[in-house]
């Protein structure tokens, strides 16, 4: 069920006026009941792979918490650690065999190829689960946060199954802890007037981020990433600028939703997305970009490796094992592995070239604290993401090359001028429309980076005022949105990770 | 609880106001289609016992059967319930519906939609079989059944299918609203179709049934039952088209179960051609009729069902909406405002196209002078003259006066006196007329085609568009109405006294001039001519007077005095003076062309009046033309003196003529003006003074064949008979460019080139002439050139080598060494001439 399609549109208020309806004890029962058949409309039998993951980092919880009795003194935790193990083993090989098999069995086959071995290993028929890395990643962190002693192990297993399986970010995010969401699950939470009014306002603009941004820019990026021999220098900078905001619009757009969608019914989901592309530089954007994976890497993968304690080489290092894992986390392909290695790279080059650049400013007059200095590196750090996205979005290796190849190959600025960019999928009009609605996005993330809160300066004016704008906001959704018959529903990119 | 009860009304208002906004944007962005949606989108606009017949189907129904034509016919009160590709699933829930809101008292059903595979449609015409239902449990049913169940949800939400239409929002789609009633009377439009000619399947043998797809005998069966309990009778109709075999076996199994349900079904494709329909001529594409078959095809319909159903002429019904909006709207289309007059050519076109539907009703009323002063004159006509002859005239003949209409068919009207009340109304194919106020004789004619042709009174319009037969007849009253009078209508029609028209007064002419030559013209044949700036038939209906005095002998060139002439093969145009041998002077004016014989070699007087479209023209004092009617076209060519002009605008004939005088006034100028117009011949224009000829080259030239090149300055023709003497000595260095004063125009080249084709050959152009010479085996040459007047003496290393004759025109430019000059003044062609000398002087004996 995709949270723009009608089904959902029922289901929501439906789900929402039960929950206020019944009593609090059994309300997160029928959460569960909500959000397993929300999962089920996409593949009834995926189900199971929910259930037993979510049924290995419970049981896992308990052993651990077992264990730990007979452990206190035991420093090495060895029976706790192996638990862990055996959790993150049994997971992670949830997750491979499903995701990552194909990809292995592709390569291993590509490596037959060239040393000349005829043996060809056959492909499995597998359709990825949806948002399996988000689930597993949400349930693993319950098993080490119960090992670490940062969370109580949950001995209810339906209210746990509830938190590995809370609709609104059961698919894409975001990735929830057990610290902050488990606990939510205990709340009473009365139906409030103004908290539903916040959360469907933060809905009404998730829906625009996706439906009028990130579906309308989709389809110019498509054709141009699609047919990308075809297309040279400005055209393939227009395709790529717009899939930079594609891609944050839809996946910032799907949280937006989520978060708003719990809010109504009283929950408070994490921030996932801060303004990323008015980040200073590399590093930065990632503090800004899918936070709640950033953070999960950074609290079970680069801090357990060492962070940045152990000198410059180990903390280059860990910092491109969690790039090169994240890239891995995103998709079975190499595309994705050398989005994330890019990533990382920057990042290294950034910290070894902070004196220099720091020196070249003060050269040139460049004050980094000034508003120049600050628009000038938020363009050179979107150019330097923008162009990583090449990477993630071109569906193989060679495509990535054509496109990188294309974009020098020709410098020809008329196109912006000439009429040449409404034949690339988009019609004049609803060009301009992509064009209009990627500003209201920068200037809307601008003005929260200053600190203002439209929200509650929105809730603030009087009803006329406030009225006004929910009926523009819905009446632009509705009209200039990407849905319907016509249009090829688009499935939020991140599903698919 | 006041919070709560507060909270509660302002949802509550707020969700009020979000479904008044959604409706507004429903209105105004869901889908007009008038194949599928507004057909019944504006049926529930119509009010209670309007509908007597429900036509229902596919196109062959909405393309075939026009309700107009129905109620024009018959009287039939007929609605059309159509959609395209309009499955028979469809086709029940529409007839469902329309049930819902009328009470037919008849069910006209196209069956072509039945022999579908119940397959799903296309998206398209799923659309425009749902989405303009009301919403009812119905329209859920329609979409359910109809829908694949990807497009069910978005049907019937409606919004998901229609709101991307931002871009191609028009007027039209302000017009929907629930205050906004469609109720009138609906018409099939042609726009723009063409004839399709095909051969219809000869179905005579074939009458074994195929079985009908499950689904659409399921639905099919589920209409006649509704139609059964309803109690009311159904007609079911297969339209003629490109058909299959596969096809007509369904139509035969259709044919069983009709039988079964004591239904007729006419499967006009086993019988088009008993009523009249011509495969080769009346269809537009494979499946629907042109306006011919439509005609013909409703025609019979319409007379099918008033014999065999109980079926009212609304007409007759004053209450009935149709008759109602016929009563409340205005229908008078057209009244004369003043008496009209004919004679010269003098008409008026009411602008009233009678017959753009052959079966439009329409009435007209009017009083008319009956006397006349000669025979084969017209009062009134809309009549085409085309092979068919269809339309309406009034017109005497051999002493008659007679309403003649189709194929010639004519009612002579009876004895009358000087003023006569006429009255015509027609009703579809019958044409019935009354005299004086009483009823006369009705006849009725065979369908025809429609005619664009409006209502001219004074005349009749030729197969060319033209007007013709213009008639010194008088209307004294006219009035025309789209509907049928009733016979009372006419009989108390009491025609008004109009007004005497305006006594029509000639434009008089400008005291000034609008152009007036103020030196005379002499052409020289090549290049030489005046624009006036003047366009005479910019405004072809307009009156100027052109007064003109000039030299019979027109000297060299073409012979044009003057011109403002359009040169397109297909229509000629404008006018023209010109000689065309000795003493014959050619006139052209408007597309008429004549040659009147005058004096050779003598000053010739011409005036030409155009008086609108009416000509007068004077040659030395005699008129030859004494208004001559004339239309034309306008042509927007300025009125040019010794020469004329191509289409494009590009001068040519140029003519060594010589213009005395030339005044073009605005306005008719009087006859005694014009025979007393003899001014004084314009002085020649001054001789030009030929500029100083006298150059030395100072240094040898030595062209870099990329740069260089030397502008004496001096003009070798800016008179073009300036006598000079060229001397010059050159080294020979292979083809080059030497000297020129030569003038790149494509419409006269002419001037001075010297060049060397090689080192043995020199290439002179002397005026307009030229001529290749020997140059001798030294590598240092002398040329010397003398021109006196026109005549060019060339020598060659000191001896006469060359002798030529060439009166080419003046050219302004100037000797250049090393190069030549483009059309735009530029050097190019640049040399690498080695000239050691170079000198020009005036005239010289030698």
């Amino acid at each position: 069920m995709l949270f723009n399609s009608v089904d959902f549109l029922v289901f929501f208020p439906i789900v929402t006026l039960i929950y206020f309806l019944i009593p609090h004890k059994i309300r997160y029962l029928w959460l569960l009941v909500c959000s397993y058949y929300f999962y089920m409309c996409w593949n009834a039998m995926y189900a199971l792979l929910l259930f037993a993951s979510t049924m290995i980092t419970w049981v896992s919880g308990l052993a651990i918490a077992a264990a730990a009795k007979k452990e206190t003194e035991d420093p090495t935790r060895l029976r706790s650690r192996g638990i862990v193990a055996i959790s993150l083993i049994l997971n992670l090989t949830l997750l491979f065999f499903f995701k990552y098999s194909n990809f292995v069995i592709e390569n291993l086959n590509s490596l037959l190829a060239y040393t000349g071995v005829s043996l060809r290993v056959p492909k499995l028929d597998l359709l990825l689960p949806v948002g399996i890395s988000f689930y597993i990643f949400q349930a693993l962190s319950y098993t080490i946060d119960v090992y670490r002693g940062d969370v109580q192990v949950e001995k209810n297993p339906l209210r746990y199954m509830v938190f590995v399986s809370f609709f609104p970010q059961l698919v894409a995010g975001p990735i929830e802890r057990s610290s902050r969401l488990l606990g939510q699950f205990y709340e009473k939470h009365r139906f409030s007037y103004d908290r539903m009014v916040r959360g469907l306002m933060m809905m009404l603009w998730g829906y625009f981020q996706k439906m009028v941004v990130a579906d309308r820019l989709s389809v110019l990026v498509d054709q141009v990433f699609n047919y990308c021999s075809y297309y040279a220098g400005f055209e393939i900078l227009v395709g790529a600028v717009f899939f930079a905001f594609q891609i944050y619009c839809d996946f910032a757009g799907y949280s937006t939703i989520a978060i708003g969608a719990a809010q109504v019914m009283g929950f408070d989901l994490m921030e996932n997305f801060r303004r990323p592309y008015l980040a200073v530089s590399v590093a930065d954007f990632w503090r800004r970009w899918h936070i709640s994976l950033t953070s999960w890497f950074r609290d079970y993968l680069y801090i357990p490796l060492g962070g940045n304690r152990k000198g410059k080489l180990a903390k280059y290092r860990n910092i491109m094992v969690v790039f090169l894992s994240s890239g891995l986390w995103h998709g079975a392909n190499w595309t994705y592995v050398i989005w994330g290695g890019l990533n990382g790279l920057f990042q290294i080059i950034g910290a070894e070239t902070k004196k220099l650049r720091s020196n070249v400013k003060s050269f040139l007059g460049i004050r980094d604290n000034s508003g120049s200095g600050r628009l000038l590196s938020m363009i050179v750090t979107f150019l330097l993401v923008d162009f990583t996205w090449i990477f993630f979005r071109a569906a193989t290796l060679e495509d990535a090359v054509t496109v990188i190849r294309q974009l020098f190959s020709s410098f020809n600025p008329w196109v912006l001028f000439d009429g040449t960019l409404y034949t690339l999928g988009l019609s004049m009009i609803d060009f301009w429309v992509g064009i209009v609605a990627i500003a209201a996005i920068l200037a809307v993330d601008m003005l929260h980076e200053r600190g203002v809160r439209i929200r509650e300066w929105i809730l603030n004016q009087n009803l006329l005022f406030r009225w006004m704008v929910y009926f523009i906001a819905i009446f632009t959704i509705l009209i200039f949105g990407f849905y319907g018959p016509n249009y090829d529903a688009a499935q939020f990119i991140y599903f698919q990770f | 609880m006041k919070s709560f009860f507060q909270k509660s009304f302002k949802t509550l208002a707020f969700l009020v106001c979000l479904l008044a906004l959604l409706y507004l944007f429903s209105c105004i962005f869901s889908f007009k289609h008038e194949d599928g949606i507004t057909t019944i989108d504006h049926f529930y606009d119509l009010p209670e016992d309007t509908v007597d017949v429900l036509l229902l189907g596919s196109s062959h129904m909405g393309m075939n059967v026009d309700p107009s034509l129905l109620w024009d016919l018959r009287g039939i009160a007929a609605y059309n319930c159509w959609g395209s590709m309009q499955q028979p699933w469809n086709t029940y829930y529409y007839l469902k519906e329309c049930l819902k809101y009328q009470q037919p008292k008849l069910v006209v059903m196209d069956v072509y939609g039945v022999t579908f595979s119940g397959d799903f449609p296309g998206y398209d015409n799923l659309v425009k079989s749902t989405q303009g239902l009301r919403f009812s449990w119905d329209k859920v049913q329609d979409i359910l059944v109809s829908a694949p169940e990807e497009y069910r949800s978005a049907l019937l939400l409606g919004i998901p299918t229609y709101h991307y239409r931002y871009s191609e929002i028009s007027s039209e789609d302000f017009e929907n609203f629930f205050w906004n009633k469609h109720t009138g009377i609906q018409s099939i439009d042609l726009t723009g179709s063409t004839v399709q000619s095909f051969d219809i399947l000869d179905v005579s043998e074939m009458k074994e049934p195929i079985p009908l797809a499950e689904k659409c005998e399921t639905y099919f069966l589920k209409i006649l039952d509704m139609c059964k309990e309803n109690d009311i009778p159904m007609l079911l109709v297969a339209s003629p088209y490109f058909l299959h075999e596969e096809e007509q076996g369904r139509f035969n199994r259709i044919g069983q179960i009709a039988e079964e349900y004591g239904y007729p079904f006419l499967n006009f494709n086993e019988n088009y051609r008993d009523i009249g329909i011509d495969p080769q001529k009346d269809f537009r594409d494979l499946a629907h009729m042109g306006q011919s078959g439509i005609d013909k095809y409703d025609s019979y319909l319409a007379d099918y069902i008033t014999e065999h159903y109980e079926i009212p002429d609304r007409r007759l019904d004053p209450d009935h909406i149709w008759n109602v909006e016929a009563e409340t709207e205005t229908h008078c289309i057209y009244s004369l405002d003043n008496k009209f007059y004919g004679g010269g050519h003098h008409y008026i076109d009411t602008g009233v196209q009678l017959y753009e539907n052959p079966y439009a009703s329409y009435t007209l009323l009017t009083q008319i002078d009956t006397e006349c002063i000669s025979e084969d004159q017209v009062w009134f006509s809309c009549f085409s003259e085309a092979g068919d002859f269809r339309g309406l005239l009034l017109t005497r003949s051999d002493g008659n006066l007679y309403f003649i209409f189709n194929k010639s068919k004519r009612i002579e009207i009876p004895d009358y006196g000087k003023k006569l009340k006429l009255a015509v109304v027609k009703e579809g194919l019958k044409y019935t007329t009354y005299v004086d106020g009483q009823q006369y004789i009705s006849i009725s004619v065979d369908p025809f085609e429609s005619l664009e042709d409006t209502l001219l009174l004074g005349c009749q319009r030729n197969v060319d568009g033209s007007r013709f037969r213009y008639s010194n007849t008088e209307v004294d009253n006219l009035e025309i109405y789209d509907i049928a009078l009733t016979a009372d209508d006419i009989a108390a029609w009491d025609p008004a006294q109009l007004p005497e028209p305006p006594q029509r007064q000639a434009q008089q002419a400008d005291s000034d001039a609008a152009f007036s030559l103020n030196q005379r013209f002499v052409g020289d044949g090549f290049s030489k001519y005046l624009d006036t700036g003047i366009a005479p038939y910019s405004d072809p209906n307009a009156s100027w007077t052109l007064l003109t005095q000039f030299r019979e002998d027109a000297g060299q060139g073409a012979g044009v005095y003057f011109s403002s002439f359009c040169e397109d093969e297909a229509d000629y145009r404008g006018i023209m003076a010109r000689k065309v041998g000795p003493g014959q002077l050619n006139l052209l004016y408007a597309n008429r062309s004549i040659i009147t014989q005058v004096p050779e070699d003598s000053d010739i007087s011409l005036a030409i009046v155009k008086d609108e479209v009416s000509y007068t023209i004077y040659v030395n004092g005699e008129r030859i033309v004494d208004g001559d009617l004339c239309e034309t076209n306008p042509w927007y060519g300025n009125l040019l003196i010794g020469c004329q002009e191509t289409m494009d605008g590009e001068k040519m004939r140029f003519s060594g003529v010589t213009v005395y005088n030339l005044e073009f006034y605005n306005g008719v100028m009087t006859e005694e003006d014009i025979l007393a117009w003899a001014p004084e011949f314009l002085p020649e224009p001054p001789a030009a003074v030929a500029s100083p000829v006298d150059y030395c080259l100072e240094n040898p030239f030595l062209g870099n064949g990329s740069s260089s090149y030397v502008d004496t300055g001096i003009q070798l023709y800016d008179v073009a008979d300036k006598s000079w003497t060229l001397e010059m000595k050159f080294r020979k260095n292979g083809a080059q460019t030497l000297v020129t004063c030569f003038a790149e125009d494509p419409s006269c080249y002419r001037g001075l080139v010297i060049s060397t084709l090689d080192n043995d050959t020199l290439n002179l152009t002397l005026g307009q002439t030229g001529v290749q010479l020997e140059l001798a085996p030294q590598p240092e040459q002398e040329l010397k050139i003398v021109k006196d007047g026109y005549q060019y003496t060339v020598y060659l290393n000191g001896q006469q080598a060359w002798e030529a004759t060439s009166t080419a025109p003046e050219y302004d430019g100037t000797v250049h060494i090393g190069c030549g000059v483009d059309g735009t003044g530029k050097p190019f062609r640049f040399s690498s001439a080695k000239i050691l000398e170079f000198r020009i002087t005036g005239p010289t004996d030698e």
